[in-house]
């Protein structure tokens, strides 16, 4: 049995065309997966769907199975997430709360899904984050999110997500925003930590960098369909291909 | 495309050394920001004065104007009196001065001292819009939270659409209905006044239910239309917050929606109606002259109105200086307040 398994998922607002369709993919516990496509091809919402995120007006179909168990449409996506599915999303200036201590975003998670008081939580907070290099980890904790730059609130983030211990992390353009040196050292991170920790991964990316650095197989996602699906390496070999394509275009600016 | 060796990858850089404002900042920046509401005080104080003497009329003409039996020389005794003969900057200065010495002078009416007129009013006023405020905002922000959170529920529906009737409409008229039909025709609450003549020796309970009563049918006007523009300034307020990314995260993280609401978007969509309840404080204390002259309600509106079509130019400068003080320390409590509350605030 996969720790994830989606099936014909499908994502659309009110009557429209769907802007997402007959989705289907699985993830191995401990395993990482790409999803390559252009922005608007539809991989947020794949990713939202998963959880139940979509934004009001947003209506999913087909079936969502984390661990055996249908989640799909279910209130607060059945209790997943946090404690078995994590998000890391593209935007870390945006993502945390700007009136709470980074400490106390970090603990909130850990007190709802392992019990712990706030003191205790606070402990461990602080040690997640040395764990993704905001070090004094105490000392960040006690920042507010203005007071850290990008690179810093995006490691914030990933220590927030990973926290309660999630089996799977889903990580939407978890470097986008950033700078290219930045970004290296986000995926650098990431990857250590996926290598000691063991969760399984959902990296969702428009470059194919990004996903190559952290995943073996991936998909491609067109106009709401996937298209190419595959180990990343042969997918980018096919120059008419669509994960050909997006390199392609990454190369182009860089 | 195997990815090359990370030359940036390392330890992270330092944290910056910035820590959040403390107290004793905010005590110096408050200080500060008085020392420079001095300057303003006094710019006010000769715009409000130059105001006051400029308008047509004076106060010998409110008195003398329709009597033809007054001669020119007791208008010059009346206009050395109040000294009104005297060139315009010496009068200024000669106002000035004793307003420093917080003497407000003489009402030019009953010669009682416009700083107790002003004392006998206030206390009508602060009941008044203490408890206005407090219906507005009790009222408005809880509402708006739950139109923002329930946009299509019945109730959310009935009640917007009964707010916005109440809100196109202009304070005076709903003021005359109230007093037409809840007061006049049903009998429900006083016509006017604050204090009923026959209670002026009733135990002090009687007599503040009374003037409760009494402070009902102001208190309607004044508040109807207002529940509308909070309601609505919340409502906005909140579904920004709602749309944000951290929203987001918080759902993400498992929180039930209660938590997620009230722990992330609450504090967030409430901050700018701190400001709002700040900039509200000078009409707590400067009081509503149209309700308060319609229902006779004994406080600083009604006086200000007696004051201006009188041309009884010490109660309404005192008057105009009392509201612009007010105001300036509103102004000045909403920005503390914003800063205590808001970390990203830097005080310079």
């Amino acid at each position: 049995m996969s720790l994830l398994e989606v099936e014909g998922l499908g994502v659309a607002f009110g009557d429209a065309a769907p802007v997402v369709d007959g989705v289907s993919f699985s993830l191995e516990a401990g395993a990482g997966l790409g999803l390559l496509g252009v922005s608007g091809s539809g991989k947020s919402l794949t990713a939202l769907a998963v959880l139940g995120l979509l934004p009001p007006g947003a209506r999913a179909w087909g079936s969502v199975r984390f661990d055996g168990r249908e989640i799909l449409g279910l209130p607060g996506a059945g209790g997943v997430r946090g404690s078995g599915v994590a998000l890391v999303f593209q935007e870390p200036f945006a993502a945390l709360n700007p009136l709470m201590r980074v400490g106390d975003q970090v603990a909130e998670g850990l007190r709802l899904h392992r019990g712990l008081d706030r003191a205790r939580a606070l402990e461990e907070a602080s040690g997640w984050l040395e764990r993704v290099e905001l070090i004094p980890g105490a000392e960040a904790a006690r920042r507010y999110p203005h007071q850290l730059s990008g690179g810093m609130r995006q490691r914030a983030l990933l220590a927030l997500a990973l926290a309660p211990g999630p089996r799977l992390l889903i990580a939407d353009e978890p470097t986008t925003a950033l700078d290219a040196a930045v970004q290296a050292r986000i995926v650098g991170l990431l990857e250590g930590l996926r290598r000691e920790i063991g969760f399984a991964l959902l990296v969702i990316s428009h470059d194919p960098a990004v996903v190559h650095a952290l995943a073996r197989e991936a998909m491609v996602m067109e106009r709401g369909r996937v298209v190419e699906r595959g180990p990343l390496e042969g997918l980018i070999r096919d120059p008419g291909g669509a994960a050909a394509r997006l390199a392609r275009a990454a190369a182009a600016l860089a | 495309m195997a990815a090359p060796r990370n030359p940036y990858n390392g330890p992270a850089a330092p944290l910056p050394g910035r820590d959040p404002p403390g107290v004793p900042l905010l005590l110096r920046y408050a200080l500060r920001r008085l020392l420079l509401a001095v300057p303003l005080l006094l710019g006010i104080s000769v715009l409000t004065f130059a105001l006051v003497h400029l308008a047509p009329g004076s106060p010998v003409g409110a008195q003398t104007g329709l009597s033809m039996r007054t001669s020119r020389a007791s208008v010059e005794a009346l206009r050395r009196l109040y000294g009104l003969d005297r060139p315009l900057p010496e009068q200024y200065w000669d106002w000035l001065g004793r307003l420093a010495r917080l003497d407000f002078g003489d009402s030019f009416r009953d010669q009682r001292p416009v700083i107790s007129k002003i004392a006998a009013a206030l206390p009508a006023t602060l009941l008044l819009n203490g408890l206005s405020l407090a219906v507005v905002f009790g009222v408005g922000v809880p509402f708006g939270v739950l139109s923002a959170v329930r946009p299509r529920a019945p109730l959310t529906r009935a009640f917007s659409a009964f707010t916005f009737a109440a809100y196109c409409l202009p304070v005076f008229w709903v003021a005359l209905l109230l007093q037409v039909f809840l007061g006049a025709r049903l009998g429900l609450i006083p016509v006017s006044g604050y204090l009923s003549p026959l209670l002026e020796d009733a135990p002090a309970w009687r007599r503040w239910a009374d003037i409760l009563w009494h402070a009902a049918g102001p208190l309607l006007a004044s508040t109807l239309g207002a529940w509308a523009a909070v309601s609505r300034y919340v409502r906005n307020s909140m579904f920004e917050v709602l749309s944000q990314d951290y929203i987001r995260t918080a759902r993400a993280k498992g929180l039930p929606e209660g938590q997620v609401l009230r722990r992330h978007a609450l504090p967030n969509a409430l901050l700018p109606v701190v400001a709002l309840l700040g900039l509200s404080l000078p009409g707590l204390l400067s009081g509503s002259v149209i309700v308060e002259t319609i229902f006779s309600w004994p406080g600083m509106g009604l006086l200000a109105w007696q004051a201006a079509t009188g041309y009884d130019y010490p109660v309404i400068l005192g008057l105009g200086f009392v509201a612009a003080v007010l105001t300036v320390l509103g102004n000045l409590a909403a920005d503390l307040c914003s800063a205590a509350l808001d970390p990203r605030i830097a005080v310079p």
